[in-house]
């Protein structure tokens, strides 16, 4: 039974290329080449599991791949729900293929005011197409990663999102265990608790869905609920894991290496893991 | 951008939105039942009208 609830989310690194340098992002400090997954190795490594979700994102923009839509139709077509984050600069290139593929879920990653007024017309475009054409699918996010430098962007970002009827605002922490960029910092727990209670106002006056950052426990919900396959096969525990790896997907399948020794002493000493033990996420 | 929308709302805004989303509870209170009926079976069979007619 436990199986059950346990990694129902894959999440597949289909690109490491992106066509932006966001200050907050990891993919700064990483130094590894463009590379994007074929779609026999991503069908591969869908079938060497049994899951019920896929996110189809690393640290890459995933529309920068041209079979990505062949991605979701095959998991769809097996049954797995789809969902990616997006910086949201190609959106409107790839509106006709976003709705031909049934995607469920799509959220944009915003950080701060000028990236959300750069990719404003796109997250219009395709809010409009889905209105116009009674499309229930998909799911449109924002997905608002949250710092000392964006804390009062928070509300106004909040308000352009149910003027542009988005379905629900996902926050999360910033994760800066790398020090990716130095004035780039976590809120306090106490700003965190302030500015929670304020944004949960406003999100019931504006009637808009809100999901906030849970208590950061251990084994941690990225880890409870999902596992990461990089552009080169390798297996993660998480996104900001690179190093940890656990196996190859390709070669092994991504079930086989959740039944590893190797993977449950990872979940074992998670507590006492160099970067576990100071993640906040 | 890093986690999947799965994760960061529990599954709750993509695929399952309805009776599944208590499945961990369904599967527990059905547990229970299995349990109290199993410390009580004695009881229970005693009180069904066939265990009467024999």
């Amino acid at each position: 039974m436990f199986k059950l609830f346990r990694n129902t989310t894959l999440q597949v690194e289909v690109t490491t290329a992106c066509n932006l340098n966001c200050t907050i992002c990891l993919r700064r400090g990483l130094e590894r080449p463009n590379k994007f997954l074929s779609l026999d190795d991503f069908k591969r490594v869908l079938d060497s599991g049994s899951f019920r979700y896929v996110g189809l994102h690393g640290w890459g923009e995933p529309l920068l791949h041209q079979e990505l839509f062949e991605m979701v139709e095959y998991a769809e077509s097996r049954g797995v729900h789809t969902n990616l984050t997006t910086n949201g600069t190609l959106v409107g290139e790839r509106l006709d293929e976003i709705f031909r593929s049934r995607l469920r879920e799509i959220a944009f990653g915003i950080y701060d005011k000028e990236l959300l007024s750069e990719v404003s017309p796109q997250v219009e475009g395709l809010v409009v197409k889905r209105k116009k054409g009674r499309f229930k699918r998909p799911k449109i996010y924002f997905d608002i990663t949250i710092y000392q430098g964006n804390r009062d962007q928070i509300p106004e970002m909040m308000r352009f999102a149910a003027e542009m009827k988005i379905d629900a605002i996902i926050l999360h922490r910033l994760f800066n265990v790398y020090g990716v960029d130095s004035e780039a910092k976590c809120l306090s727990e106490e700003e965190e608790r302030e500015l929670f209670k304020e944004i949960k106002g406003i999100a019931r006056s504006l009637k808009i869905e809100l999901y906030l950052p849970e208590r950061h426990s251990y084994p941690c919900r990225i880890v409870r609920r999902s596992i990461f396959v990089t552009a080169d096969g390798k297996v993660t525990p998480c996104t900001y894991l690179l190093e940890d790896h656990l196996g190859d997907a390709f070669e092994e399948g991504v079930e086989r290496i959740l039944r590893s020794e190797v993977y449950g002493s990872f979940v074992k000493h998670i507590k006492q893991h160099p970067i576990c033990s100071k993640c906040r996420w | 951008m890093c986690a999947p929308i799965s994760v960061t709302t529990g599954g709750a805004t993509g695929g399952c939105t309805g009776i599944c989303r208590m499945m961990p509870q369904i599967l527990a209170s059905l547990g229970i039942i299995g349990v109290l009926m199993w410390n009580f079976r004695g009881l229970l069979v005693r009180c069904l009208p066939f265990s009467k007619a024999a």
